[in-house]
């Protein structure tokens, strides 16, 4: 028998409902320690009893109202998916809560399962359920689980076979008339009653818990009133400091292997008497510009993402935000922008796409906003090209462009919470207990879904654009280059920032993937871009261009646009031209008014 | 005796109030999270935003919203289980 049953997945954020799916169907997917990770219906498939399932792991939400884009795609899916049986994912330390939302889903469908998690820390909390008497209070099947090991998974299946071939049909028993009630609050407040005296019924608390749990005496560290500022800045500066210098070695080891393929590929390609095109489209193209972006990109990134990703599980990140939250607010922004910013700091991409834990006006501000955040593309630039231009001196100037470009950042968070209509959503906040995470499933995650964006990321937009430049750059249009042509037309801008045209080509030539902005500025001043890691080109460039020139550009390459690729992920998110618009126009405005002022210091300095 | 009730905001640390009415324009996104009438609301870290302990979990509120759930004060002990619903 080949019969495919639909199983939807409901739970509120942080039940585990995402684990539950990775393990019941072992097929990949985001998995986070925080509130509102899956904003998309996923799908994935599993077998059972002969019988094929289709899970749908709906986003998580803690009401079917409607109210947000959430509980809207979970509310939809419910009423049209048409779905065989619905399970609801509870977690049994907060029952009633997650009753609140199962008791939704029992006004909406009957064919539903109920499964809960969390059994083993609520015995540690001293509670033990009878799980039998809740399935005969509600009438329908209540199956145990545990969402990381799999446990009762087969179990889950089975009952949710049942219900859905009609073997066994519940007919839940609500305490109450969802459709007599007069108003929303009203309909709430009688949900909760049921709730709390099903709670009452099955729960029987054998002990007080005597000493205090992990979660509470963690807290009193990392949520205490004078040194949780300091003890969150110092983990998101060992965050930063890992990553880079981690990866730093890595990078070198990738650049170096790039430049050597790259001259092997010449060779070879000379030796075969292939044409001069063929060679510069494979060497300076594909080699160039993939080595570009996989050795800046890729070590430390991964590094980056692996220990944000066990920071977010471990239940860390939100407790970030609720800290931070007082000097954002100054801003007009709020503590879960902290959160998007920094995911930032790894790459701008999974920066706008975290803004999904924010809501209205607040998640636009966060995807306009987060472009201002030097992802790891531009710092694995600026972090070499400073020590090329200023030697021992290196580190202030990178703080100093650090600064500046937290303080445009603050500054748009500013504006844009001015100037873009509509009301700032509630701030709300839970705080999930702290949990180990699985660190097998962390190393898949960041694996599958870092390490292979980059990679095709190199192949589909450096790669061309690089082969653009390259072309460009090399092929007479009249008398010049198309390079020559553009470095003429833009020179009066660039000497209005304190630097010349041919940078300002650089600039428009590393826009698609900012990390191949030194291969850019290589074959612009006439090297090829295979040899940009090599001593000579490093050298032309330290004398080429002075300190004064050196820190403008600099400025300019961290502010001035986010990367083509963000862009495009900012319109498939805001699904607005408007807002692409703003976010690519925002930050190149910053960026020549902070460039121009600091061309002004420094010419009064001098 | 009569009754004095205080926004949630004004709840002091340590000390539990029970929810009486929840009003403004959040008012659907507060019941939601469980702040409905007869919910024991605890404080669990002043500050803001203030975070608190209600239905066995920890929610944390600004100040400026949290002033627009009115709460009756309860004391000072802390809460068994039966009376916050945890």
């Amino acid at each position: 028998m080949n019969e495919t049953i639909t199983v939807a997945l409901v739970g509120s954020p942080n039940v585990g409902k995402s684990t539950l799916f990775n393990t019941l169907t072992g097929s990949y997917q985001q998995v986070g320690n925080w509130p509102g990770k899956t904003v998309e219906k996923k799908e994935g498939f599993c077998r059972f009893g002969g019988f094929t399932f289709r899970l749908v792991d709906l986003p998580g939400t803690y009401s079917l109202n409607a109210r947000s884009a959430e509980e809207e795609v979970a509310r939809n899916f419910l009423l049209s998916g048409s779905p065989d049986v619905v399970v609801v994912l509870v977690d049994a330390t907060c029952l009633t809560r997650h009753l609140y939302l199962a008791l939704q889903v029992i006004e909406l469908t009957p064919k539903v399962v109920l499964a809960v998690n969390f059994l083993e820390a609520a015995r540690d909390k001293g509670m033990t359920l009878d799980l039998a008497h809740l399935s005969r209070l509600l009438n329908l099947p209540v199956v145990p689980v545990n969402a990381r090991s799999g446990k009762g998974g087969k179990a889950l299946l089975a009952a949710a076979l049942a219900v859905a071939r009609g073997a066994f049909s519940p007919r839940p028993q609500l305490g109450y008339d969802p459709y007599a009630q007069l108003d929303y609050p009203a309909l709430a407040r009688t949900r909760y009653q049921w709730a709390d005296h099903l709670v009452k019924e099955i729960v029987c608390r054998n002990r007080e818990p005597g000493r205090k749990d992990l979660t509470s005496l963690l807290d009193q560290l990392f949520l205490h009133p004078v040194f949780s500022f300091p003890l969150m800045g110092l983990v998101v500066v060992a965050l930063f400091w890992l990553s880079v210098n981690a990866g730093g070695p890595l990078t070198e080891l990738l650049a170096r292997l790039f430049s050597w393929l790259g001259r092997e590929a010449a060779y070879l390609l000379k030796a075969c008497s292939a044409p001069v095109w063929l060679e510069s489209m494979v060497v300076e193209g594909l080699i160039a510009g993939v080595g570009a972006v996989i050795s800046v990109m890729l070590p430390t990134m991964t590094i980056f993402f692996f220990l944000f990703a066990f920071l977010e599980d471990a239940g860390f990140i939100p407790r970030l935000a609720l800290v931070s939250d007082p000097l954002f607010r100054r801003v007009g922004a709020q503590g879960k922008h902290c959160v998007t910013s920094l995911v930032g700091l790894g790459c701008n991409v999974p920066g706008v796409m975290a803004c999904r834990i924010l809501e209205g006006k607040d998640r636009l501000i966060g995807i306009i906003t987060n472009s201002f955040v030097p992802c790891n593309g531009r710092l694995g630039i600026v972090l070499p090209l400073a020590s090329v231009f200023f030697g021992p001196k290196a580190i202030w100037v990178v703080l100093a462009l650090l600064t500046l470009s937290f303080v445009a950042l603050l500054l748009s968070f500013f504006v844009l919470s001015r100037f873009l209509p509509g009301p700032s959503p509630v701030f709300f906040l839970e705080l999930p207990p702290y949990r180990w995470p699985n660190l097998p499933f962390l190393v898949k995650r960041t694996f599958r879904d870092r390490v292979v964006r980059v990679l095709s990321r190199a192949v589909w937009v450096a790669a061309p654009m690089v082969l653009a430049a390259y072309w460009a750059s090399n092929f007479y249009l009249g008398e010049a280059t198309l390079t020559a042509h553009l470095a003429r037309w833009l020179a009066p801008v660039g000497e209005l920032l304190g630097m010349d045209g041919s940078i300002m080509v650089a600039f428009l030539y590393a826009l698609p993937a900012k990390e191949t902005f030194i291969g850019a500025l290589a074959m612009i001043q006439g090297f090829s871009s295979t040899y940009a890691e090599d001593e000579a080109f490093i050298e032309h460039l330290a004398q080429a261009i002075p300190p004064c020139t050196a820190f403008n550009l600099l400025l300019f390459f961290l502010l001035y646009s986010p990367c083509l690729y963000t862009l495009w992920v900012i319109h498939q998110e805001t699904r607005s031209w408007r807002y692409l618009f703003l976010s690519l126009l925002l930050p190149l405005t910053a960026a020549f008014i902070f460039t121009f002022i600091a061309r002004l210091v420094e010419s009064r300095i001098s | 005796m009569e009754e004095e009730l205080i926004s949630l905001d004004r709840l002091t640390p340590g000390s539990s109030g029970v929810v009486v009415a929840v009003q403004g324009e959040a008012r659907e996104r507060f019941v939601d999270l469980g702040l409905v009438e007869g919910t024991t609301v605890e404080v669990a870290r002043q500050g803001d935003p203030t975070l608190y302990r209600l239905r066995g979990y920890f929610l944390a509120l600004r100040r400026s919203d949290a002033c627009r759930v009115l709460v009756k004060e309860v004391g000072n002990e802390r809460n068994d289980y039966r009376s916050s619903g945890w």
